[in-house]
């Protein structure tokens, strides 16, 4: 009984400690509507899904400059950007790092020779509308901007031998349903302006 | 004679090592040295790799002890820097029926660049590398980030978890309690 007891105390105690985060809750399901967003592009415009609405198929990419797994995969991001950008593709990475800047991201888009909008909100509410929690994590949307996939870039940073984002779009423009419309995706966490929200 | 108990009681729990193995082959254990002041401190530290549902068995084979896992990798600053207080926490509750494990996120043949980093901080707890894709490996143990340690209760459930940005005295006073009322 006593036993029984401390362990109910020692589950409290944990409870009151932590907070469990799954890796599955998903904010946002295949078929949402995608949030708008407004981030600061390294320019000074103002990016917006509106910015995009050209495009038959839209990929928001949460990234950073800093985080390794993020660094990985700037070279695939920008391959996707070149190889869709005639095919009514737009890609936009958005970056809510606190200790980072447009500036920074300027000299990173140069030096990468980044073809895609680089853009910066500081505030991180972009990221939290659409459950984004680690860099890169990657969604796809559809011409009525609803999610068609979301999570991982694709499956290995080193070796990929699957490509989520990449089969994604490619089914979109064939107009073929998505096979895959959520991967876990992984990375380093958002170091956000404001943890408590 | 305490020569030969010596060498009986290696290729024993040698033996056991690998029957327990529940991958089978694998590439070769590292073993990784480091060297302080004048002279070089080998510490016998073998990671191995292994795939997520292989953890999961081998975690299986810890019940009855409360298990943290340390997900971590080389490549990431905040898991290195926390190194050290992992080390120092295996050390204060090793005795105390906690198992401290390290996972590490690496790339798989690079298991020798892991178990020198470990040896640097002189870890003694059991450390593995991922076997699979990384996204296969994040997956298969359902996380999303490093670090990400997780405390498993001694049925073997996940207890808790604490992932990215948090205050490591906090995961040190709650293990304290927790091992303190599990021991009363």
């Amino acid at each position: 009984m006593k036993r029984a007891f401390l362990g109910w105390l020692a589950v409290g105690l944990i409870a009151a400690f932590t907070s469990s985060v799954r890796a599955d809750d998903l904010t946002l399901k295949s078929g949402d509507a995608a949030p708008d967003f407004k981030a600061t592009a390294c320019c000074g415009t103002e990016v917006s899904l509106e910015t995009f609405k050209e495009a038959q198929v839209v990929v928001v990419i949460f990234n950073c400059n800093s985080c390794p797994v993020a660094v990985a995969y700037e070279d695939r991001i920008n391959e996707l950007a070149k190889n869709y950008q005639d095919k009514g593709v737009a890609v936009v990475v958005i970056n809510n790092h606190r200790a980072e800047d447009l500036e920074a991201m300027k000299q990173r888009a140069e030096d990468k020779g980044f073809v895609f909008p680089y853009v910066y909100e500081a505030t991180g509410d972009s990221a939290r509308a659409y459950g984004a929690k680690v860099t890169p994590h990657c969604f796809v949307l559809c011409q009525d901007r609803k999610i068609a996939y979301q999570g991982a870039f694709d499956n290995d940073q080193k070796n990929p031998t699957e490509h989520f984002v990449t089969d994604a779009v490619d089914a979109l423009l064939e107009g073929k349903p998505v096979s895959v419309s959520y991967k876990p995706a992984f990375g380093c966490s958002i170091k956000f302006r404001d943890n408590s929200k | 004679m305490m020569r030969i108990w010596s060498i009986v009681c290696f290729v024993v729990i040698t033996a056991c090592i690998f029957a327990c193995n529940p991958g089978g082959a694998r590439p070769p254990a590292a073993t990784g040295s480091s060297t302080s002041g004048g002279g070089t401190t080998t510490v016998n530290r073998a990671v191995q790799t292994m795939t997520a549902a292989e953890f999961t068995t081998w975690l299986n084979g810890q019940r009855g002890k409360w298990v943290l896992v340390d997900y971590w990798a080389t490549w990431c600053a905040p898991c290195k820097e926390k190194i050290p207080r992992v080390v120092e926490l295996d050390k204060r509750y090793r005795d105390r029926g906690l198992i401290v494990v390290a996972l590490s996120f690496d790339e798989p043949d690079e298991h020798a660049q892991v178990a020198a980093f470990l040896a640097e901080h002189s870890a003694q707890f059991p450390a593995m590398v991922r076997s699979e894709k990384m996204g296969d490996a994040f997956e298969g143990h359902k996380i999303s980030e490093v670090p990400t340690y997780r405390l498993f209760n001694p049925e073997g459930e996940l207890a808790t978890q604490f992932v990215g940005e948090f205050d490591f005295d906090e995961l040190e006073r709650l293990v304290s309690s927790t091992l303190a009322l599990d021991s009363r």
